[in-house]
C-alpha cells in the first residue's frame, strides 16, 4: 500500500443504525465523536447523534494506522459520503432492520456508493431484526435486481463478533478482487 | 381434457391415509432404438415403483388401454399416441436430447433425476383432477419425498418449492413418523425445535430420512426462521463431491449472497463465496482462487446452489463487472502492500480467515 495514501473503512448509513456503536466495538482507542442532540426526534428518537463524524483507529503492529470512519446519517450531510468514501479500503453500510424504509434505504444508499466508485468493496449489516429473519433474503434479492450483488447480514453490532464479521467479509472480497492470491504467503 | 374424478380420498396424514390409485402406461419401443431409449423408459418405470407411497395417489404400471396417463418416447410412431393427444388425455414425453419445446408440458429430458419423476407425477394428479392441461403445479399438494440413495432430493425438492412460490401450504418433515420440521411451501421459510435447527446446522439431521408431506403449519411456539439456512446447511452437508447439476468444467457466479449473520460461515466458506463474488469461475479456478480444499469449494458451491444463488455462466459471456473492477483495483494497488496489510488488518482483529 502507499504510504502516503490515507487507509479507511467507512461505516455509512442512516440515523440510528449503529454506526457509532460498531466503530466503538473494533477502535484501539474510544472514538472520537461529534454528537449532538438529536433535534430530529420524528426520524429516529435516540437523544444524539453524529453530525459530522466520528472517527476510530486501528494500529497495527507494522505502525500502519486504519481509519475508521463513520460519516453523519442525516441526508443533508450526504455531500460528506463521497468526501469520506473515496479512496477507502470499503464502506460498511448499516441499516435498521425495525424501520419501514429499511429495504428503501438499503437500495438508496447502494446506489449511491455505486455511483460514487462502482468498484469499491461494500457490505452491509442490518440490525434490530433476527439473524434469522427470512425477510433478509429479500434485502439481498431487491439488490440484485438492480444488479448489485453484495453480501447482506443480519448483525447486532454491540456484539464485537458482529462487526468482525462485516470486516472479515469486507478484507474477503478485497482479497478476492486481486488478480491471483498469494496463499502461500499467510 | 376432461376433468377426471378427483381421488376417492383426500390424502393429509401420510400415516393414516389410503391412497387412491392413478394408472400410468409406458410405451415400450417395438424395434431397435438408441440404447438411452430403453434405459430413459427402465429408469421412468422404476421411479413409478420407487414413489409408491409417497405420492399423494399411488401410481400403479397399467396398459394403455386402461390408463390414465401415456409414457412414450419422442421417437415413437404409435398410432395411439396420437389419439391419447387428439383426446387431450394426459402424456409423458420422453426425450433423449434437451431441446426447446414449450409445446410439450410434461417433457422429461434423459438422464433425469427422480426428483423429477416425483413432480411431474404430482404434477400430473393436479392436471387429471383439474383437466387443465399444462397446469403449473400447485405445491399445496405436492408431496416430496426422500429416499436413503440419494441425498439431493431434500434439497432438490426445496429448490423446486421455491420455484413454486406456495406460501399459503406447509410441508411437514416426519422422521419416524414424528414432526420435526415445518417448511412453507416456497421454501422461504421453515420452522423446527432449536435442537433440530442445531441438528440441521451441524449436518447431524440426515434429510434423506426425512419424508415431506403436505401437511398443517407448525402449532408449536418455533418462529419461522430463513429457508435460506435450510437449503444452506442441507445443500453443504449432502456432499463433498458437486451436485449432480453442477459440472466441474461449468463457470458459474452468485446472483446474490447468503446471509453470513446468519450462517456464521467458516473462513474457506466465505473465501469461496467472495471470490465467487468478484468473477465467475469454475471448481478448479475456485479451488486455485479461494486457497481452499476441493471438498470446501465442491460443498459451499452446492450450498449456493441449493440456496437458488449459483447462475451458469456461459462460456461467451463476458467477464462481470466485479471482475472488471478487480481488474481495475489490482492495476491500481501493490497488490503484495495491499496483502499484507490485509494481514495485518486479520492479525490486529484476530480474525482467521487467512491466519
Amino acid at each position: 500500500m502507499s504510504g502516503d495514501r490515507e487507509i479507511k473503512i467507512v461505516f455509512t448509513g442512516p440515523m440510528g443504525a449503529g454506526k457509532t456503536t460498531a466503530i466503538r466495538a473494533i477502535s484501539d482507542a474510544p472514538p472520537v465523536s461529534t454528537e449532538v442532540a438529536n433535534t430530529d426526534r420524528a426520524t429516529n428518537a435516540k437523544p444524539t447523534t453524529t453530525v459530522a463524524l466520528d472517527y476510530g483507529q486501528l494500529l497495527l503492529e507494522d505502525g500502519t494506522a486504519v481509519s475508521l470512519y463513520g460519516t453523519p446519517g442525516q441526508e443533508r450531510f450526504s455531500f460528506m459520503w463521497e468526501i469520506l468514501c473515496r479512496g477507502s479500503l470499503g464502506v460498511v453500510l448499516l441499516l435498521d432492520g425495525s424501520t419501514a424504509t429499511a429495504c428503501q434505504d438499503l437500495q438508496g444508499y447502494a446506489e449511491a456508493f455505486r455511483r460514487i466508485d462502482p468498484n469499491q468493496p461494500f457490505v452491509i449489516g442490518v440490525g434490530r431484526v433476527p439473524p434469522d429473519d427470512y425477510r433478509l433474503d429479500e434485502y439481498a434479492r431487491a439488490l440484485g435486481a438492480r444488479g448489485i450483488v453484495a453480501p447482506v447480514f443480519g448483525v447486532d453490532v454491540r456484539q464485537r463478533e458482529d462487526v468482525l464479521l462485516l470486516i472479515e467479509t469486507l478484507l474477503c472480497v478485497l482479497e478476492a478482487q486481486m488478480p491471483e492470491p498469494d496463499h502461500a504467503a499467510h | 381434457m376432461q376433468p377426471r374424478p378427483p381421488p376417492s380420498r383426500a390424502v393429509s396424514d401420510p400415516d393414516t391415509a389410503v391412497r387412491p390409485d392413478r394408472r400410468i402406461a409406458v410405451l415400450k419401443p417395438t424395434g431397435v432404438v438408441d440404447e438411452r431409449i430403453t434405459h430413459a423408459l427402465q429408469l421412468m418405470e422404476s421411479s413409478i415403483w420407487a414413489f409408491h407411497g409417497t405420492t399423494h395417489v399411488t401410481w400403479r404400471m397399467a396398459s394403455v388401454d386402461s390408463a390414465d396417463v401415456l409414457v412414450f418416447h419422442e421417437g415413437d410412431t404409435d398410432e395411439r399416441i396420437a389419439q391419447w393427444k387428439s383426446q387431450n388425455k394426459p402424456v409423458v414425453e420422453i426425450a433423449v436430447q434437451s431441446r426447446l419445446d414449450s409445446d410439450t408440458p410434461n417433457l422429461l429430458v434423459y438422464p433425469f433425476r427422480a426428483t423429477q419423476v416425483l413432480v411431474l407425477l404430482e404434477r400430473l394428479e393436479t392436471q387429471l383432477t383439474s383437466g387443465l392441461e399444462g397446469l403449473v403445479p400447485d405445491e399445496s399438494t405436492l408431496a416430496l419425498a426422500s429416499t436413503d440413495q440419494d441425498p439431493w432430493t431434500f434439497v432438490e425438492g426445496l429448490r423446486t418449492l421455491r420455484t413454486l412460490q406456495n406460501s399459503e401450504a406447509w410441508l411437514v418433515g416426519r422422521e419416524a413418523r414424528t414432526p420435526i420440521l415445518w417448511v412453507r411451501g416456497d421454501a422461504a421459510t421453515y420452522a423446527a425445535e432449536p435442537v433440530t435447527v442445531q441438528a440441521i446446522r451441524r449436518g447431524a439431521l440426515n434429510p434423506s430420512r426425512l419424508t415431506l408431506e403436505k401437511g398443517s403449519a407448525p402449532i408449536g411456539g418455533q418462529a419461522p426462521r430463513s429457508g435460506m439456512e435450510l437449503s444452506w446447511f442441507t445443500g453443504y452437508f449432502a456432499s463433498g463431491h458437486l451436485a449432480p447439476s453442477l459440472t466441474i468444467s461449468t463457470s458459474y457466479r452468485m446472483s446474490s449472497w447468503p446471509n453470513f449473520g446468519l450462517i456464521r460461515p467458516s473462513p474457506s466458506q466465505m473465501r469461496v463465496v467472495a471470490a465467487l463474488a468478484a468473477a465467475a469461475a469454475d471448481l478448479s479456478e475456485i479451488i486455485r482462487r479461494a486457497g481452499v480444499t476441493a471438498d470446501e469449494a465442491a460443498r459451499t458451491l452446492n450450498a449456493l446452489y441449493a440456496c437458488g444463488m449459483l447462475v451458469r455462466v456461459s462460456p461467451s459471456e463476458p467477464g462481470s463487472a466485479a471482475s472488471a473492477g478487480a481488474r481495475r483495483r489490482a492495476a491500481s494497488e501493490p497488490r503484495a502492500g495491499l496483502a499484507k496489510l490485509l494481514a495485518n488488518v486479520r492479525k490486529h482483529l484476530g480474525l482467521g480467515a487467512r491466519s
